[in-house]
């Protein structure tokens, strides 16, 4: 090993001691979020805000929602902060809380000079359907355009009315819009940010649609650069919640208005359950976007399922050669009990022509985990035998050579001590199914992956194909270097519904695996003792 | 991959979700410095926290964005500083029992080889140290990070190559 390759070495086991931590990223953007600096470099400038809560027809509707819910629980939104305490508070709160759905419909328009509505072009009728509960918004636009966001399972459906499909993709935000899990904390988010702008509210009895209604004026202060609100909100007085609501914006310099926006509230029990009802043909086709994961997160549940260790087993792996017959070439055997750990390698011929040989063996041996095994007690391979034993910080071995003579070793190595992980890697059955994928792979999917449900992996010229369904098994790998591929081909379950891999075919050779969890081992079997002699 | 001053200047126009990525991104180079202060993953991880934070409030005040890995490394070790004054001192035994401490989980802390190399790489001029930190902590090819810092791959490999060779070298004097 080479000087550079050693600090290279040594940097990759440094890193991979500082392992990656996924909640530092939501504890770090959670605390971000509750901080009073909204963003960091617009917080001083609240005209900044503005436009930022002003983009989209969701945010102006959290601005609206902030003004109605505020003047609701009796306090007035841009001077005063929240008092948990009082009444009013606790009533619009539970009824709030109580809220499945809101469904807001929205139209808002641009005014000319003499005050009369502008072209159909800034027209921006929108339909917003919002559930705290089951983590749903969804947007209609005047264009057309719908999107379904579904912040449960992270996706966005959106229906595309010129391409007419509906394109499935990754949400990128967690949270509901303005990060609001609860109907309680979007509300509370909602009034936080509408506090620096500044105004007054008043509110008195009128009228709405017929209905006796309680109406609350709001105008904002002026700042410069901004227009001024004013705006009504109309409240039913049996339900305390909010039915419709209008905006005007002034400007400040003419005093005349320059826009309208109008929204209406409902309370539905239900909402649409996907995109489809929202009045979509069910023809129309869904095509599936959503992002591959990272090979971060892939990494770490392979690795999991890679370390994850059995510590009482009898595995009996055969190698078979793929050539007529496919005659076993030979058996390993692995016992384990936790703390001590046998390991047998059985070689089925001596030199010379295989063909009788392997007739008689293939009537001896068997298929079976049992057949196999008392096989293997017996002794009765015909080419060479090793048989080894660890246990502390002892190794015993005994080794039959070719001219059928036995001999043992025995060594102590001093401050050694045998884990179970040390076990499992050295059964071959964890680097068959688990093989160690390092550096820095590309997740990339090909027909096989898609049509078999596999993750495919490309890192260095290798191709790995893991099962998220099997415990990420790796399926199949492929060495392009050597175009060598192998299989798993078949799979076993312990009976602590562990996955494995039970038959692999590769190039030249096929091995099949026979595992047993919850063994009887057979009697001294890891007493250095009884080892052949 | 959007290079760090693109993420920065997309957080400063609003798009504070995409600080997000930033974290992710540093989130093991981060700890990695507060580790070399602190000694230990817990204190670590709550000072690195408390940077990512530090850095979201004084991103405005960030002149170059694209330096921002450098900036926020300076950050998350005046964070552990501070942490490590305010922290109660340990006892001899305490010290020692970390000093020959060899285990390497998350809850515990570097063995002695690790951290000498952490301390090497902290050392490390600021350029050196980031593609370091983003080869090796984030996992990432040399394309990787030539892509996240606005870098061709030709300077990223001439500053890794660099930084081996002064690894070496800072390894050298200190194991002998």
């Amino acid at each position: 090993m080479t000087a550079k390759e050693t600090i290279e070495k040594r940097l990759e086991k440094l890193a991979q001691a500082i392992r990656p931590d996924e909640s530092l990223i939501e504890s770090v953007m959670s605390r971000i979020d509750s901080t009073s600096i909204a963003n960091p470099s617009a917080a001083v400038t609240v005209q900044n805000v503005w436009r930022i809560i002003m983009k989209s027809p969701i945010t102006k509707l959290a601005a609206a929602a902030v003004i109605i819910i505020a003047v609701l629980i009796g306090i007035n939104p841009f001077n005063v902060s929240l008092d948990g305490t009082t009444a009013a508070y606790a009533k619009v709160k539970e009824a709030v809380r109580n809220v499945p759905w809101m469904y807001i419909s929205y139209t808002g328009y641009m005014l000319d000079e003499m005050g009369n509505k502008k072209s159909e072009e800034d027209r921006t009728d929108t339909e917003i359907w919002y559930s705290f509960k089951s983590q749903i918004v969804i947007q209609r636009y005047y264009s057309g355009l719908i999107t379904y966001s579904d912040y449960t399972n992270q996706e966005i459906h959106t229906y595309n009315p010129v391409s007419k499909r509906i394109v499935v993709t990754a949400l990128s935000s967690k949270k509901l819009p303005l990060e609001a899990n609860t109907p309680w904390s979007w509300l509370e988010r909602n009034i936080q940010r509408m506090i620096p702008f500044g105004g007054e509210v008043t509110r008195k009895t009128g009228q709405y649609d017929g209905q006796e209604v309680e109406v609350f004026e709001i105008v904002s202060a002026i700042k410069p650069g901004m227009a001024a609100i004013r705006g009504k909100i109309f409240v039913d007085t049996a339900t305390s919640l909010p039915i419709a609501e209008e905006r005007r914006y002034i400007n400040t310099k003419t005093g005349k208005p320059q826009r309208v926006e109008k929204g209406t509230f409902e309370y539905p029990e239900h909402g649409p359950a996907n995109i489809y009802e929202i009045g979509l043909p069910s023809d129309i086709p869904m095509i599936n976007s959503l992002p591959l994961p990272s090979w971060w997160d892939i990494k770490r549940v392979y690795q999991s399922y890679r370390r994850k260790t059995t510590d009482r087993y009898i595995a009996i792996v055969t190698s078979e050669l793929s050539i007529l017959g496919t005659p076993i070439e030979s058996v390993d055997i692995f016992y384990t009990d936790g703390t001590r750990f046998r390991e047998e390698r059985h070689f089925m011929f001596r030199p010379g022509p295989i063909g009788v040989q392997w007739r008689q063996q293939a009537a001896e041996i068997g298929n079976t985990f049992d057949s196999i095994l008392k096989w293997s007690q017996a002794c009765k391979a015909r080419g060479q035998i090793s048989i080894s034993i660890y246990e502390r910080n002892y190794y015993h071995n005994s080794r039959r050579e070719d001219d059928g003579v036995w001999k043992t070793t025995k060594q102590i190595i001093e401050g050694r001590k045998w884990s179970i992980s040390e076990f499992w890697n050295s059964c071959p059955i964890a680097d068959m199914g688990w093989p160690d994928i390092r550096g820095s792979a590309d997740v990339i999917q090909d027909d096989y992956a898609r049509e078999n449900k596999l993750i495919r992996v490309e890192v260095q010229g290798k191709e790995f194909y893991l099962n998220p369904n099997r415990d990420y098994i790796c399926q199949r790998r492929i060495d392009n270097k050597y175009s060598q591929v192998t299989d798993v081909t078949e799979f076993g379950r312990t009976e602590a519904s562990q996955w494995y891999p039970k038959r692999i075919k590769g190039l030249g050779k096929n091995k099949m695996v026979y595992l047993e969890t919850d063994p009887e081992f057979p009697e001294g079997i890891f007493d250095p003792e009884n080892l052949p002699k | 991959m959007r290079t760090d001053a693109e993420l920065v200047n997309a957080v400063l126009s609003g798009e504070k979700d995409l600080f997000a990525v930033l974290v992710k991104r540093y989130e093991r180079p981060v700890r990695a410095v507060a580790l070399d202060v602190l000694g230990d993953y817990h204190s670590a991880t709550d000072v690195s926290q408390d940077a990512f934070v530090r850095a979201y409030e004084r991103l405005a005040g960030l002149r170059k964005p694209e330096a921002f890995g450098h900036w926020l490394m300076k950050i998350t070790r005046r964070c552990a500083l501070d942490s490590a004054r305010r922290r109660p001192k340990e006892t001899r035994l305490e010290i020692r029992l970390r000093r020959t401490a060899v285990i390497e989980n998350p809850n515990g802390r570097l063995d002695e080889d690790k951290q000498r190399l952490l301390a090497a790489v902290v050392k490390l001029p600021g350029a050196e140290k980031q593609v370091v930190m983003l080869r090796y902590f984030g996992d990432n090819s040399v394309n990787d990070v030539a892509n996240s810092l606005g870098r061709s791959v030709g300077t990223v490999t001439k500053q890794l190559s660099r930084a081996h060779r002064r690894l070496r070298k800072i390894l050298e004097r200190s194991e002998k």
